[in-house]
């Protein structure tokens, strides 16, 4: 299939130019944590769904508050506890005693924007309602089935402390979240610009720089940013080294892998290198955009063993073997 | 001679007369050893007329260190001319002696007279074994009798001995081994980074795949001998670097910075090549590989012989 590059290129050039007004209309208010919020417009043009894993106070919902005010998108926000229904997230059917029917109300899932904050503290019945409504894109209440509106983002945020009385996801269900980002501290000037502004009170208001209609083509740009075969064998090479370290001279890691990237690692480290690319504003992916957003797409994808535990290895250690490794195109 | 006719006849039937019942009595040995056994026969020889009313066996069982054993039932031998008839009763002795067995009294009923024969005494000696009268002097303990060597007795020592041989075997076939090995491995000869990277971009030239139109195999090439190079001359990470982390890589490298934008460019390019379906001039190309192997000439590390060694300052000309 000949691709023209550079009309491509120019295209993507022109679709991708919100990407700068949001990042300064939420820079208005958001200090730093540039990473996430990149992470989060990710999740956004691939229609995956975001896993942070960050201690409290490090502005995750101020962010996607503020994202959703910049897109004009609806949000919510909803706090996961032990004694949490599922009705309580998609909603239920109430009685009317006047018209002596029931009728529909819907959860908070409803909103292009949720929040589902600390995930863990949820029992699993509760997590997977959730997860359900996040890989369907749609929620049954009684008899009627309703679609969520797109853009649909969930990010769900657990707290790596803490973790007694904790229901931790089942590898099974992170493995739908296209991201795991992990949050952490702002730099000692970007906290100085965070005291500063909340000792002034002076939060400039957001204003709308996106509707959501422009992301949902935004999200057709993404698909065609090109990808280059040499690019997919280089994705394929970092998957497999996961699963089969060994064919990849990393024998070392074969007794700290229980498990390595599905499937569903693959295809989302192609997705997300695409909107990587769109979101620098470019039409073909290049190995840098693998490379940036391996860690995040990986991080929640690989098992280890207890003799990793053991030796205190974690993903990101085994990441950064692999990328280390494997030959760059 | 009628007188002689008479006494004739006279004898003929007292003969007749006496040979009514006759009984009598063997043994099938008079000498026997102490504990053996020994068979009585007792024969009754009677005419047809004649009728057995008891036998009377209760003497035998009077006899002081003689027992029965076992009494067969009468059996009949032969009938003519007389019905001979015979009973066995087996005996023994633990008790050796001299002995006579008594008188067994038959008696029969003939023409409705009562009558009673009986047998004759019978001897009977019991020998006990002659016992050694020199009980005073003791016999030496006799040797152990060996008996002969068969081959299953020598089994077990033969299996064992092949498993000693067979270790002692694997145990030098593995020390021989361990000392070849060292000798049949040949040290790895490791050409220079800069004679590696020249011939390969001599290779390179000569494939012409730029001139084919095979650009995008020829920038991959080019790209990957010029990494290749700066891995191993200047041990960078440059094969498993993306061109942004090699070119921050080059800031900290002892490559001359002048080398450092046309790296970029030639780096930069090949990217657009590969992965953005670039088509540049093909002057571009050219001018590519001789940079490249300018670059390679130019940074290549010289061996000095072993005595200017020393001289660090003259190592390369970087």
């Amino acid at each position: 299939m000949h691709v023209d590059i550079e009309a491509l290129n120019q295209q993507i050039f022109i679709d991708s130019a919100f990407v700068e007004k949001l990042n300064e209309e939420t820079g208005k208010v958001i200090v730093g944590q540039h990473h996430m919020i990149e992470r989060l417009l990710l999740g956004l043009l691939t229609r995956g769904h975001v896993l942070l894993e960050g201690l409290p106070g490090l502005a995750k919902t101020l962010a996607i508050k503020t994202l959703s005010q910049a897109i004009n998108a609806k949000f919510s926000r909803i706090q996961f506890t032990p004694d949490l229904l599922p009705a309580d997230i998609i909603g239920t059917m109430i009685y009317n005693p006047s018209k002596n029917e029931f009728s529909v109300r819907k959860g908070p899932v409803f909103a292009n924007f949720v929040l589902a904050d600390e995930i863990n503290r949820a029992p699993a019945k509760v997590q997977s309602a959730l997860l359900e409504a996040m890989q369907e894109r749609q929620v049954t209440i009684g008899n009627e089935t309703f679609k969520l509106q797109e853009p649909f983002l969930v990010l769900a945020t657990q707290n790596p402390i803490e973790q007694e009385g904790t229901y931790p996801l089942p590898e099974a269900q992170v493995d739908r979240f296209m991201l795991k980002v992990k949050i952490t501290y702002p730099n000692m000037e970007d906290e100085r610009q965070i005291i500063r502004r909340n000792l002034e009170g002076d939060f400039s208001p957001i204003s709308p720089v996106v509707e959501p209609e422009e992301i949902l083509k935004a999200r057709e740009s993404v698909r065609k940013v090109y990808m280059d075969e040499k690019i997919e064998r280089y994705i394929l090479d970092i998957v497999f080294a996961s699963r089969t370290p060994g064919d990849y001279n990393l024998r070392n890691l074969g007794p700290l892998i229980n498990y390595g990237g599905s499937p569903r690692a693959s295809i989302n480290l192609a997705i997300a290198s695409k909107a990587y690319a769109f979101l620098k504003r470019r039409g073909y992916v290049i190995p840098e955009d693998v490379r940036n957003i391996c860690h995040d797409v990986m991080r929640h994808r690989i098992g280890l063993t207890y003799e990793a535990e053991a030796e205190n290895v974690t993903q990101e250690d085994i990441i950064n073997k692999i990328l280390d490794t494997v030959e760059v195109p | 001679m009628k007188r002689l006719g008479w006494i004739i006849c006279c004898v003929l039937g007292v003969c007749q007369l006496t040979a009514q019942v006759g009984v009598t009595g063997e043994l099938t040995k008079t000498d026997i050893m102490i504990g053996d056994q020994v068979e009585f026969r007792l024969n009754i020889e009677k005419t047809s007329n004649a009728q057995i009313e008891k036998i009377d066996l209760s003497p035998l069982d009077s006899i002081e260190g003689i027992e029965v054993l076992n009494v067969r039932p009468m059996d009949t031998i032969s009938r003519s001319p007389l019905l001979l008839t015979q009973q066995r009763i087996t005996l023994t002795s633990f008790d050796s002696g001299y002995y006579y067995l008594p008188k067994i009294s038959v008696t029969y009923i003939q023409s409705g007279i009562q009558s009673t024969v009986t047998t004759n005494e019978i001897p009977l000696t019991v020998n006990t074994l002659p016992v050694s009268t020199d009980t005073v002097r003791l016999e030496p303990i006799k040797d152990i009798i060996e008996e002969p060597v068969k081959f299953q007795d020598a089994l077990p020592y033969l299996a064992g001995l092949a498993g000693l041989i067979a270790i002692i075997g694997l145990i030098w076939y593995y020390i021989k081994k361990r000392k070849q090995k060292p000798e049949e491995e040949t040290p790895e000869v490791r050409l220079p980074a800069h004679e590696v990277a020249l011939q390969k971009l001599h290779d390179l030239q000569k494939a012409e795949l730029w001139q084919k139109g095979e650009i995008k195999a020829f920038q991959s090439e080019l790209t990957f001998i010029l990494r290749e190079y700066l891995e191993h001359r200047f041990n960078m990470r440059a094969l498993e670097s993306t061109t942004d982390e090699i070119v921050a890589d080059l800031k900290h490298s002892e490559i001359d910075a002048d080398w450092h934008p046309k790296i970029e460019t030639i780096l930069e390019t090949a990217d657009l090549v590969k992965f953005a379906k670039a088509e540049p001039p093909i002057e571009i190309h050219a001018r590519a590989i001789e940079e490249t192997e300018v670059f390679v000439e130019t940074t290549k590390k010289i061996e000095l012989p072993p005595e200017e060694e020393a001289k660090p300052e003259e190592e390369d000309n970087v």
